[in-house]
């Protein structure tokens, strides 16, 4: 018996070290980043970097200088939430109707919807430029957000959450005189709160670093989000490293704030959705 | 050339495009301007022309951003939107993009294949006519002037950030810098020891060769045949080709040549654990960061082949949209001249290690300034003379990426250097003959 305890505890301690270890080894990535951003340009090519670094903080005050961040903070905060209110209205009205609404079509109206993650995005950028042109919705916000707007990813996971609750729920519900709106807001949405958490910090990471479709479909500064920004250190024959890590800490550090603050949700939701996707 | 994230989607943007380039060029090429007269810009309308461009950081946004305001200063009544765009990959995809939604800038950053696909559409202009009444044109040295047509023999292009291939070494392991590309090999080898590696080079990838496919490119020309004909015609097969591959695999078996991406050349020089960075003489003040004072950094022109001295013309010209308005391209051209005049090309060199493009440049106190602290510039600049382009054909990226490929598997001794030029041979003249 001490034997098996003794073991257990030995399994334990070892899981948490190789756990611990990892956590690390994913935190080295930003540590580096720090120390560029506060490097001098010749010792941001040492590999391993330096650890004392000569503390250069003016590559900060170079690289806040060198575009409107407050600007691209704004814009990008605006998009980002935008698109996220969008996206979880858009799935849980979907992903009910998918899940628990009976009609005509809707087995191959949902294989339609899926369909669409198996089409790669970049084929269709220039068909969508010259429909954001047509449309006069090219250099706006609206172009950042409408496309994104529904989220596959989001309608299929809240389609298969609504699926593993039981039916009975709805069955008394509907004896109750409960319309679908009623069900879906008093029952539905509240038991996909963590799910929906899930959705809303995909889509909010997904779009605070988007890049290819914002750079190509805006030109000012005035609409363009803070990762088209950050361009600005990649010249045609070099990069300014240190004003790039400089400038990509404190954009960064707004997401890893909010992904700590808000990782019990993000956690609880991946696993509390593992079981209705299997 | 140089290496980024989204060459590769532009490649793939850019090939797809094409036929909706094709669809626009209809309604566009009617307003090619007649040989008779080109457009006067009138002083008492105000215009505003569009520059989409790359020179979005650093020395060259600043040194742009100055020049475009001096110019406005000169012509109160043209305003200039520079549209920058983070590098040539996204120019290009962007470029395309704005085309085939009939939306194209005024003028524009291009590279020579772009402007052959571009001119194909009708979506460009010649410039024949413009060149003819250009004071400062007779001045350009002559591989800038060729660098300026197209495969018909017509001027398409105006030339802007050029720029040719050098060697950077550590002077504390290279005293001096080699003059053959015998005595670079042997001063590589003897060099590489105690955590050195002489020369990083990356040659990019099928769909965005870089810096060590040029490097390759330049050594088969020094060998006595470069990889594709004046017609555009691919020989990667040569025995050059050959002599030149072998040589970067010998290199590599001396440990004297490693692969890279992301300018490795830089980063190594710039961490002592390199003697060389062989690339563009516009990454000079970058390289010049990277060394920082740790040592004195040299710059000399490339070393000699066993056939001639070879370089490759590198950076782009500026090619003007036929979608502009007539008082649109009077102002461009009024522009477009600007950029070149001797005054403003002495300026853009000396603050961006571009090379001027008119000779007269290098009497102005701007670029004499800037030759007394680099005097090396004065025997490079000289290499815009004999220095050549890849050749002005679309399928050019795609048949030098089959180069990419072919160099990093004969260097990482995946393929025999006869099995990878053969297979990059095929992909090559594919690749032409589709085009």
């Amino acid at each position: 018996m001490a034997r098996r305890s003794s073991r257990k505890r030995w399994l334990s301690g070892l899981r948490n070290t190789a756990a611990a270890l990892i956590g690390l080894a994913w935190l080295v990535p930003l540590l580096w980043m720090f120390l560029s951003s506060v490097s001098n340009d010749a010792d941001v090519y040492r590999v391993p970097p330096k650890l004392w670094p000569a503390w250069n903080w003016g590559n900060y005050a170079r690289a806040w200088a060198a575009r409107p961040w407050p600007r691209y903070f704004a814009n990008t905060l605006i998009i980002a939430l935008s698109v996220v209110a969008f996206t979880l209205v858009t799935s849980i009205l979907a992903g009910f109707a998918f899940a628990l609404m009976r009609f005509r079509g809707s087995k191959t109206l949902f294989y339609v919807v899926m369909s669409v993650m198996m089409v790669p995005q970049t084929v269709l950028l220039i068909p969508n430029f010259i429909l954001a042109h047509t449309t006069g919705l090219y250099d706006t916000y609206w172009i950042q957000i409408l496309p994104w707007a529904a989220s596959v990813f989001g309608i299929f996971l809240l389609r298969q959450t609504l699926s593993a609750l039981p039916t009975e729920i709805f069955e008394a519900a509907e004896l109750d005189g409960a319309g679908p709106v009623s069900m879906l807001v008093r029952i539905a949405a509240p038991l996909a709160v963590p799910s929906l958490i899930l959705i809303g910090l995909n889509t909010f990471m997904g779009s605070w670093s988007s890049f290819v479709w914002p750079y190509l479909m805006t030109q000012n500064d005035t609409v363009r989000p803070i990762e088209v920004g950050l361009q600005a250190f990649y010249g045609a024959e070099g990069t300014d490293w240190t004003g790039l890590s400089a400038a990509v800490t404190f954009t960064t550090l707004p997401v890893v704030i909010l992904f700590f603050s808000l990782q019990k949700y993000f956690v609880q939701g991946a696993f509390s959705t593992q079981g209705a996707v299997q | 050339m140089t290496r980024n994230p989204i060459r590769g989607l532009a490649t793939l943007l850019v090939a797809g495009s094409m036929v909706l380039l094709s669809a626009c060029s209809g309604s566009t090429a009617g307003s090619t301007p007649s040989a008779s007269a080109l457009p006067s810009l009138d002083p008492s309308k105000q215009t505003t022309i569009t520059f989409m461009e790359a020179m979005s950081s650093g020395a060259q946004q600043a040194a742009l951003k100055k020049m475009t305001a001096d110019f406005e200063a000169q012509h109160p009544n043209v305003t200039v939107q520079l549209q920058e765009q983070p590098n040539y990959g996204a120019l290009q995809t962007k470029i395309t993009a704005q085309v085939a939604a009939n939306s194209a800038p005024t003028i524009a950053q291009v590279y020579e294949n772009w402007a052959d696909e571009l001119s194909s559409s009708n979506v460009i202009v010649p410039l024949d006519e413009y060149v003819a009444s250009s004071k400062d044109y007779k001045d350009f040295y002559s591989g800038i002037q060729a660098d300026m047509k197209l495969r018909d023999g017509k001027n398409w292009m105006w030339p802007f950030n050029k720029s040719v291939v050098v060697q950077y070494y550590n002077e504390s392991l290279v005293p001096k810098a080699p003059a053959t590309w015998g005595e670079f090999a042997q001063t590589a080898k003897s060099v590489s020891k105690n955590g050195v590696v002489a020369l990083s080079i990356d040659p990019g990838s099928e769909t965005s060769p870089a810096g060590g496919t040029a490097l390759f490119e330049i050594l088969a020309e020094s060998f006595g045949t470069p990889v594709f004909a004046k017609d555009g015609t691919p020989q990667f097969d040569s025995d050059a080709a050959k002599k030149a591959l072998n040589y970067l695999v010998d290199l590599k078996k001396s440990n004297a040549l490693a692969l890279g991406t992301n300018y490795p050349g830089q980063t190594a020089l710039g961490n002592q654990t390199g003697a060389f960075d062989v690339s563009s003489v516009a990454s000079y003040p970058f390289n010049q960061k990277a060394v920082g004072g740790k040592f004195v950094m040299g710059v000399a022109p490339l070393p000699a082949g066993t056939a001639k001295t070879a370089n490759q013309l590198a950076g782009t010209n500026i090619a003007m949209f036929s979608s502009a308005d007539d008082q649109q391209k009077a102002a461009a051209w009024a522009y477009m001249q600007f950029l070149t005049s001797p005054a403003e090309m002495a300026y853009w060199a000396s603050q961006t290690g571009y090379l001027p493009v008119v000779k007269t440049a290098m009497d102005e106190q701007a670029m004499k300034d800037y030759l007394a602290k680099n005097p090396w510039v004065g025997d490079v600049v000289k290499q815009l003379d004999t220095a050549t382009p890849l050749p002005p054909v679309s399928y050019v990226n795609k048949a030098s990426g089959a180069l990419s490929t072919a160099i990093s598997s004969a260097v990482n001794g995946t393929a025999s250097v006869d099995d990878a030029l053969a297979q990059a041979q095929a992909a090559g003249k594919k690749a032409a003959s589709e085009s």
